[in-house]
């Protein structure tokens, strides 16, 4: 049982949370203006505050950056439930040192797996709580802290390389990604690359995994050589050895076969898209499920980024951080678009629920294929065998809009 | 006191502000409501206004305040239903919907999103035919021009101003 404060000016939403609350076995308050509930704070225990944003006089935001800069209570839990549901408002809470943040109406199955995730999560001083711009030193001798290391972790910048002279490339990159593994990543870079060669257009399709690519799998193509192989100089007759022409008209750039220890290094890899978007129309990157420097400088190049999940609670979590990550990675011009594939009959979180959890519009639901078990074992795509199968309409229609 | 019915959660915005609230929409929906050519304003509860240029943070609210119809450009909603009939035309059953996604361009701003029709684009309905002042785009996602470098502000369902719109071009034909 945990100690919860709901703070939220709708006597009617502070309710509805009490009575979820307590259906689920916790002991929660109700304060109805931001100034009464940091008052409660101040003078009780709680293990997670439930606050809205909007409320007349003291707002969400500035009972946020109250907490976090009082030293009892900074590393309270802090979950923002609003009905401000844009991207930029979700921004805002986390980097005013909110947790997390969901969008009203709240789901109620949502709002459990959520809470359990906090509460069983361990509490650590929140970042947002240190002077804006600083890094703590770390002590002499000592540890380095665990707001240190969270500065760390989070200092992503996307990775530019130096453009080589003559003529920006033409082809448009486009990097799928996500970091869960399982949620069908390669099936829809696949069947994006054969989507795409159908219309007419040119198109390389770039297998980047550091831990065994699938790509060869799902096409049954034979590299001559990957990336890994690949020389430091890349020029036209390396890159007549690394791709192979698959019968979909798609060409194929391979991944190591067994795992290697070190992905492609960054700049290597950012000349190999430069070189490959100067011949391609399109090229797709089947991105590793890690940031590696390979991943950071496809997402930094790409002109549009496809983060693939699943419907389950998991697959939506990872989600969640990786959009957290996401400005640290790209440019402002690299277009986000939330790919859901459906690899299950069920879907655990339904399409609705995973736009509220993201705080985004999900851009296509490609629904549950039973014929892409045997497409894999065959090695022959669903868009080359079964061309009007709803998982292959559905990555059609979804490439129109690129 | 009774309680309202299909109270609607928006993000209206203006051509300066941004503008959170709930609407009682009724049972015809918010579509409809926009569309009322009788009324030229209309009431929004728990009201709260942001800058444009700073559209996170939080510069005045109100318990009722009153829009008028002419000077919102669009009406950000968070589920599909709440347009009104119209946002259920994808399971109304008949002919096949067609998803075209669009580029509309206003003064200030550009939104994409995908415009449903049982016909084709047909550009003159679209944009001038019959008298709605509002039409809808979904999945859609907009940008305020002025400010570019914020995240775009994406709606599963987006009323537009027609009045407000400057070009339309289907995607399908060029590159965006």
């Amino acid at each position: 049982m945990a100690n919860i404060l709901v703070i939220d000016d709708d006597k009617d939403i502070g309710n509805m949370l009490k009575l979820m609350l307590t259906r689920l076995g916790h002991a929660p308050t109700v304060a109805l203006r931001g100034d009464e509930g940091l008052n409660l704070i101040t003078n009780n225990q709680y293990d997670l505050l439930i606050l809205d944003l909007m409320m007349p006089g003291l707002d969400g935001y500035e009972v946020i950056r109250r907490v976090r800069a009082d030293k009892r209570l900074r590393s309270l839990p802090i979950l923002v439930l609003t009905a401000r549901s844009q991207p930029a408002d979700r921004e805002a809470a986390l980097e005013a040192g909110a947790d997390t943040y969901m969008t009203k109406p709240v789901e109620p199955r949502e709002f459990s797996a959520k809470l359990s995730e906090i509460l069983t999560a361990p509490r650590s001083e929140h970042p947002a709580s240190q002077i804006p711009g600083t890094v703590p030193l770390p002590r002499a001798g000592g540890a380095i802290d665990a707001p240190m290391l969270t500065a760390r972790t989070a200092g992503f910048e996307p990775l530019v390389y130096p453009t080589p002279n003559g003529p920006p490339p033409t082809g448009r990159l486009i990097t799928v990604f996500g970091l869960r593994g399982g949620v069908g990543r390669t099936t829809f870079a696949v069947n994006l690359a054969g989507v795409l060669a159908r219309a007419g257009r040119r198109v390389c399709l770039v297998d980047l995994a550091s831990n065994v690519g699938h790509v060869t799998l799902h096409l049954r193509v034979r590299t001559r050589m990957t990336w890994f192989e690949m020389p430091d100089e890349i020029d036209s007759s390396a890159i007549a050895q690394l791709i192979v022409r698959h019968d979909s008209g798609v060409f194929v750039a391979g991944a190591p076969q067994k795992p290697v220890l070190v992905g492609l290094p960054g700049e290597l890899c950012f000349n190999l898209l430069y070189q490959l978007r100067n011949t391609f129309n399109d090229v797709i990157v089947d991105g590793s499920a890690v940031l590696d420097e390979a991943m950071r400088t496809a997402l930094a190049a790409s002109r549009y980024a496809c983060l693939v999940l699943s419907p389950e609670v998991g697959a939506v979590h990872s989600a969640q951080s990786v959009l957290r990550t996401f400005p640290n990675l790209a440019p402002p011009e690299t277009l986000l678009k939330v790919i859901v594939n459906q690899t299950t009959p069920e879907a655990q979180v339904p399409a609705a629920g995973i736009e509220r959890a993201l705080n985004r519009a999900v851009n296509a639901v490609l629904p549950y294929e039973r014929g892409q078990a045997s497409a894999l074992a065959q090695g022959i795509p669903l868009v080359l065998s079964q061309s009007n199968a709803p998982l292959v309409e559905a990555v059609n229609k979804f490439s129109a809009t690129l | 006191m009774e309680k309202p019915r299909n109270l609607v959660h928006v993000d209206f915005f203006t051509d300066t502000h941004r503008i959170t609230c709930q609407v009682e929409a009724g049972s015809a929906g918010l579509l409809s409501l926009l569309n009322d050519a009788h009324n030229s304003i209309f009431t929004v509860r728990n009201a709260f206004y942001s800058r444009l240029k700073q559209p996170t943070k939080i510069v005045a609210s109100f318990d009722e305040a009153y829009l008028t119809k002419a000077s919102l450009a669009f009406g950000l909603l968070t589920r599909r239903e709440d347009v009104g009939a119209q946002g259920y035309a994808r399971t109304s059953g008949g002919g096949k919907i067609l998803s075209i996604p669009v580029l509309m361009t206003t003064r200030w701003f550009e939104i994409k999103g995908i415009y449903e029709t049982i016909t084709r684009l047909d550009p003159e309905a679209v944009l001038v035919g019959g008298q709605s002042r509002f039409t809808v785009l979904y999945d859609a996602a907009i940008i305020a021009i002025e400010f570019s470098d914020q995240p775009a502000y994406t709606s599963v369902a987006m009323l537009i101003n027609r009045h407000f719109v400057t070009s339309l071009a289907a995607m399908s034909k060029g590159k965006a």
